[in-house]
């Protein structure tokens, strides 16, 4: 029996290579009853590794290898003819015994990243295991430990020394012996082990692992690379040879007996240090369950959630004293009163008189006692009630909105009686663990939320949860490329031509991407050439690269956080858990989802708009839920800036479903969900809503629960629901049935138990096929429903606010950017919608976009912080000292750099300031933009001879001097507000090209209604939007929304025409493009592209053939435009590639 | 006894794959005794990596797949004697899946 000792797995931040699922998996394949992982650094793939062994069958051991604070420095005292000493820091590897290893190991990763190891550290660490009474820490001293290194340098005394240390850090020490039998290590293995004996220190044999293949070792040499940020290189690359692999029993024997017969010992030595190897692995065995706590509850403490006033630690996190281990009748009682607590609280919020609302919350507080979670939702409220004190909007999303207790408990506003939501699909007492609560908040107060929950709940029981960055195709590309010392701008066009999709589907996309089928790349491909690179390339995939804050996961837990979980400063600063979110289910922590939403903050930013230009104070949660005029603008389509109805398929839904209700809300997001429009459930409820065809019911009974969407079933509620009726179990139960109808494999179990049941209750066989067909169908694509009332709420709620506050609801929606279109799209719209859009000014500019009361009735003045280049502080300076006199008050009394004046002149910030006419009523004794700019620079200069105290220094206050230069023109202006602004404020793009598109004949999108269905046109304008959502087919199509200054046009490009277009229509800006109309509804044309062309390159041909000797010939300049489009010349251009700004939003899956 | 590091072809005669004598700067040594035994994996100088021959694929050269960190040799710690004298030497033998034809055996140390 051999059990290795030290093994990495990828979770060794770009060294190690095979995941903690292999390495389980080559253990079983060798027969072996255990296994370790010892990451380097960090417990980040110990759950899942700890998973794997349950699920396998296999003892886990769990250890770190840690480097030693200033070791490396130490050692370094090379002596003239001694070899060369690493600086590297010297690493050892810790290994857990039982719970209280457990809480050692966690602290001595938690001070790895707070303070540094040192052996101190490593002493302290194994006193919090001593106070546990229940386990400590097994220390391995390999060949690059302190002592190993003192051994190969034959410092013996040097090396006593440092084992006495070690000694009295109070873990058990072990000399580990390994050999990878590269030049002169199995000597120096065998030295190792003769110290060990002379010094009676009990040695075990590793291999150390790194990659359980040989296959491997070039992913190891790469990670090497792309680690230290060097090309591969001898010097660099850490492995010898291909021996660092998962041996099997036989071959380590082998190799003990290799070094044995080097050490000079028989064959008793070898028996002796496999036994001692043997029996540190079965000493070192974690049980998950009660080691690691996996299976197990935490949330905090009852009087911690209650009393606000309790103390919580402050220090160092990893030097906390272990927490007292809760037992059993202490949870029991506190559950007990917590119930009671939770009850009074809910009990408070009831409404009087109301017998439905009474029995609904008796249930749910049943429920909520038989799992003993009463503690869960008091800490969510806590956390919601602490949210509201800071006045931050908040509002529960997911399947929690379908809990009154949540309701109750101020968690969700919505009131789950009202809208048919029901418990069962959040909270079942058939699954014992803590059912997902999240929270939206206002994105750019996210961190004030954070800040408040680690104030109030401590840092011993809150931490940040944490995610993988792992590698997809283009970060493997450029660490290949970069450790190959490949060109870096080679490298880096290769990386963008793939849009962001799995490293091991590189291959894949080259040989089936039009845009990418056609590049030399994929010429490359096809001869085989670039096989090696690509290999390399998918060999990366999925490894982790670097760890990172998970964008919303906040995890709680009682007191003994610390000693379950190893703990890092994020990025941000905060203690943030080395764990991921599905880890920290695993190990039964609070996991509460704070997440950002940017349509929170617009709506928050509109109402304190209206508060302050109107003095009116509004309750957007108040606001009726049944407003006429909100549900016409809906119906309208006119939705961009709307939370969840922009996007081109919703409008495009609203304007077919034309809904009515706040119901009618909730259906629509649940119908655009990738389930619903992949097995086709909208166009049935469409021709049933809209009377087109008659609803279908399948039989009386269930009538009630399909009623609301037409005989359709939408919402996993309904599937819940008729699994119930059809069977006569209860909501918890059904709801079950339903989670396991994702695995086809269950079907026929399902089946075999559903039809007795139905028969019984007396349904005839052809309902209940018909209904079996209807759930095998829908029950895993349907969508929540309490999900989607939660998402309904801030629709209605912006809608609402677009619909009776516009301009208030513009400046919030250009301030906080929550959609999925560009700001000049937003300004455009709000243009249409009668908002006027105010330029740059430096007098009434404030930092965000501001409503003003303008004579045209509330407008939106732009923002300072829209400058490009501006900083905060910058923006704050300018804020703080307005209004100015002129442009040299403003220089004087701000600490604007001179870019940014520049740019603010270029914006036309001035231009009211110094009465800058417009270019045509410009005469040679006004100032011009051009005369402000030259001004700037006679201002900068000013101040550097000011600085430098010279005699002959301009004066500062003199006023800007008229140089007779040219104002600039309108399309200056543009390009200007393009650059700096990124929007065009004073003139739409498109209206330069209007005398082309007038030749042309391009429909404009206010005409798109007035043509014929299936009739061929050109349409043009600025593209906005590009997107390859899943669609039915699963084949992709690229929907791409343009802005013509008339509105927006939606038009989607199939596989047929992406060939030839999609490198244009992916990578070009302004585009013209030739398609085909389609009617969507009432209100909605969309076109299916069939060509497009960069519109620059158009004007450019109609620009050359209309030029004539005897002046302009639009109809030349017209043919010459067909002839260029018929030849099909501007396929695939690369011009488009140069394209100087990014003005357009992509979605994942695009490239570029 | 200090180390010179020695890589020379090597003409050896085995026995049961053992050596036995082998000829070394023309004169032929019999082996006396193993001192050691025991395996080095990789190679020991001027090998060309993987990295370089995958980078030539970009100036149209052909790539060489052969890793030669998967060579594996066979040490052996011995003492020998010639007409002239004893000698105290490792002796390498390559064991390669791809070098088949080539010379296996090495002179790697000799001990003065």
């Amino acid at each position: 029996m051999f059990t290795h000792l030290n093994v990495v797995s990828h979770y060794s931040l770009r060294y190690g290579v095979a995941s903690p699922d292999e390495i389980v998996e080559f253990a079983k394949q060798n027969d072996m009853e255990a296994v370790s992982l010892t990451d380097r650094d960090g417990l980040y793939g110990a759950v899942r590794f700890a998973q794997a062994c349950m699920d396998n069958d296999i003892n886990p051991i769990i250890g770190c290898n840690l480097p030693l604070e200033n070791s490396g420095i130490e050692m370094a005292a090379p002596m003239v003819g001694q070899p060369s000493l690493d600086l590297k820091p010297a690493r050892f590897t810790a290994i857990a015994y039982g719970y209280g290893g457990m809480v050692a190991l966690n602290r001595l990763v938690s001070a790895h990243h707070e303070v540094g190891v040192t052996h101190d550290v490593v002493g302290r660490t194994c006193e919090i295991a001593q106070e546990t009474n229940s386990g400590g820490l097994n220390v391995l001293l390999g060949p690059n430990s302190d002592l190993g290194r003192a051994i190969y340098e034959k410092q013996f005394n040097d090396a006593k020394r440092i084992l006495k240390i070690w000694r009295s850090t109070g873990a058990n020490i072990y000399c580990e012996i390994v050999s990878h039998r590269s030049l002169g290590e199995t000597q120096a293995a065998a030295k190792m082990w003769q110290f060990a004996n002379e010094n009676k220190v009990p040695a075990v044999l590793t291999n150390a692992v790194r990659h359980l293949k040989a296959e491997q070792g070039k992913t190891a040499d790469i990670l090497d690379a792309t680690r230290k940020l060097v090309p591969l290189s001898k010097g660099n690359v850490e492995r010898k040879n291909n021996e660092a692999i998962f041996k099997s029993e036989i071959e380590m024997q082998r190799l003990a007996c290799e070094i044995a017969q080097v050490a000079g010992f028989g064959i008793e030595e070898v028996w002796k240090i496999l036994q001692t190897t043997e029996d540190l692995a079965q000493n070192s065995i974690i049980n998950p369950r009660d080691d690691m706590g996996i299976g197990e509850i935490f949330v905090p403490e009852l009087d911690v959630i209650v009393n606000p006033s309790v103390k919580t630690f402050e220090g160092e996190v990893w030097s906390r004293p272990p927490a007292i281990r809760r037992t059993k009748s202490t949870l029991k009682r506190e559950a007990l009163q917590a119930d009671a607590i939770l009850r009074k609280i809910c009990q408070t919020n009831l409404p009087l008189n109301n017998l439905v609302a009474k029995e609904r919350l008796e249930a749910e507080l049943q429920t909520i006692s038989t799992l003993g979670f009463a503690s869960f939702f008091l800490t969510v409220g806590e956390v919601v009630n602490l949210t509201r004190k800071l006045d931050i909007r908040v509002a529960a999303r997911g399947s929690g909105a379908g809990s009154y207790v949540n309701h109750l408990l101020g968690i969700s506003v919505l009131n789950p009686l009202d809208h048919g939501l029901i418990m069962e699909r959040f909270l079942s007492p058939l699954r014992s663990s803590l059912p997902d609560i999240d929270i939206d908040v206002e994105s750019h107060r996210r961190l004030d939320v954070y800040d408040a929950i680690f104030e109030r709940f401590g840092i011993d029981r809150v931490a940040c949860v944490s995610m993988m960055d792992t590698y997809r195709v283009r970060n493997a590309i450029r660490d290949v490329g970069s450790a190959l010392g490949l060109p870096p701008a080679e490298i880096d066009i290769f990386a963008k031509s793939f849009p962001r999709i799995r490293a091991r589907n590189a291959r894949a996309a080259l040989e089936e991407l039009p845009e990418l089928a056609r590049s030399g790349f994929a010429v490359l491909a096809k001869s085989g050439q670039l096989n090696p690179l690509l290999e390399l390339i998918e060999s990366l995939d999925g490894l982790p690269r670097h760890i990172a804050m998970h964008p919303c996961g906040v995890l709680l837990s009682d007191s003994a956080l610390l000693d379950r979980t190893p703990v890092q400063p994020s990025g941000q600063d905060f203690p943030m858990s080395q764990y991921d979110k599905d880890d920290v289910e695993t190990l039964g922590f609070l996991k509460l989802d704070v997440l950002g939403i940017r349509m929170q903050s617009a709506m928050s930013y509109a109402v304190s708009e209206i508060e302050r230009v109107e003095n009116t104070r509004i309750e957007l949660d108040q606001v009726p839920l049944d407003d006429e005029k909100t549900f016409e603008l809906i119906q309208s389509t006119k939705t961009l800036g709307v939370f969840q109805i922009e996007s081109p398929g919703q409008r495009e839904l609203i304007g077919k479903f034309a809904p009515t209700t706040f119901n009618d809300i909730i259906i629509d997001i649940s119908l655009f969900r990738p389930g619903p429009v992949k097995s086709d459930m909208i166009t049935p409820f469409l021709n049933a809503r809209q009377g087109w065809k008659p609803a279908q019911y399948l039989h009386p009974n269930l009538v009630e629960i399909v009623k609301e969407t037409s005989g359709v079933v939408v919402f996993h509620e309904q599937v819940i629901k008729l699994i119930s009726a059809l069977s006569g179990c209860t909501w918890a139960e059904a709801d079950e049935v339903r989670r396991s109808f994702s695995d086809t494999e269950n079907l026929p179990k399902i089946r075999a138990w559903l039809y007795p049941k139905a028969l019984k209750l007396k349904y005839d066989l052809d309902v209940i096929e018909e209904v079996w067909a209807v759930l095998k169908a829908f029950a895993s694509f349907g969508f929540c429903k309490a999900h989607a009332g939660a998402f309904a709420l801030p629709t209605y709620q912006s809608a609402w606010l677009k619909t009776h506050h516009r301009a208030a609801f513009y400046a919030g929606v250009l301030t906080h950017d929550p959609g999925m279109y560009p700001k000049r799209l937003i300004v455009e719209d709000a243009r249409q919608m009668g908002v006027p859009i105010l330029g740059l000014d430096i007098n009434l500019s404030r930092k965000y976009f501001v409503v003003e009361d303008s004579k045209d009735g509330y407008a939106v003045r732009m923002a300072l912080s829209q400058i490009k280049g501006i900083n905060d502080t910058e923006v704050d300076s300018i804020v703080d000292a307005q209004p100015f006199v002129d442009i040299n008050d403003m220089w004087q009394r701000t600490n604007v750099s001179r870019p940014v004046m520049q740019s603010l002149v270029l914006a036309g910030a001035f231009d009211a300031l110094h009465q800058i006419p417009s270019a045509r009523h410009q005469n040679r004794s006004t100032t011009t933009r051009r005369d402000l700019y030259v001004h700037v620079n006679e201002l900068a200069r000013n101040h550097i001879a000011d600085r430098n105290e010279l005699l002959f220094a301009p004066v500062a206050d003199a006023p800007p001097l008229v140089t007779g230069l040219p104002e600039m023109d309108e399309l200056e202006k543009v390009q200007a507000e393009l650059e700096i602004l990124g929007i065009d404020v004073s003139h739409h793009v498109i209206d330069f090209y209007k005398p082309l598109l007038q030749a042309l004949n391009v429909v404009s999108s206010s005409n798109l209604l007035n043509t014929r269905s299936r009739q061929e046109i050109f349409v043009a304008g600025v593209k906005v939007a590009a997107q390859t959502p899943p669609v039915r087919s699963g084949k992709r199509v690229i929907f791409v929304t343009l802005d013509d200054s008339t509105g927006p046009i939606d038009a989607a490009f199939f596989e047929d025409s992406q060939a030839d277009y999609s490198h244009t229509l992916l990578n070009s800006w302004t585009l013209l493009m030739r398609g085909v109309t389609r009617r969507t509804g009432p209100r909605g044309v969309s076109v299916r592209g069939t060509g497009c062309w960069s519109l620059a390159d158009i004007q450019q041909v109609f620009n050359n053939g209309a030029a004539c000797p005897w002046g302009f010939d639009k109809e030349a300049g017209v043919q010459a435009v067909m002839d260029f489009i018929e030849n099909d010349y501007a396929v695939n251009s690369n011009v488009a590639i140069l394209a100087p700004q990014k003005l357009w939003h992509t979605s994942p899956g695009i490239a570029g | 006894m200090s180390k010179r590091p020695e890589v020379f072809q090597l003409q050896v005669d085995t026995k049961d794959n053992i050596p036995v004598r082998f000829c070394w700067r023309g004169q032929w040594y019999s082996i006396n005794t193993i001192l050691m035994y025991w395996l080095e994996v990789g190679s020991f100088k001027n090998a060309t990596p993987w990295w370089e021959s995958i980078s030539a694929v970009f100036a149209d050269q052909i790539y060489n797949d052969v890793d030669e960190q998967d060579v594996t040799w066979h040490i052996w710690r011995i003492e020998a004697k010639s007409p002239k004298g004893k000698l105290v030497s490792d002796i390498a033998f390559r064991e390669s899946l791809f070098s088949a034809n080539a010379e296996p055996w090495r002179m790697i140390r000799v001990f003065d």
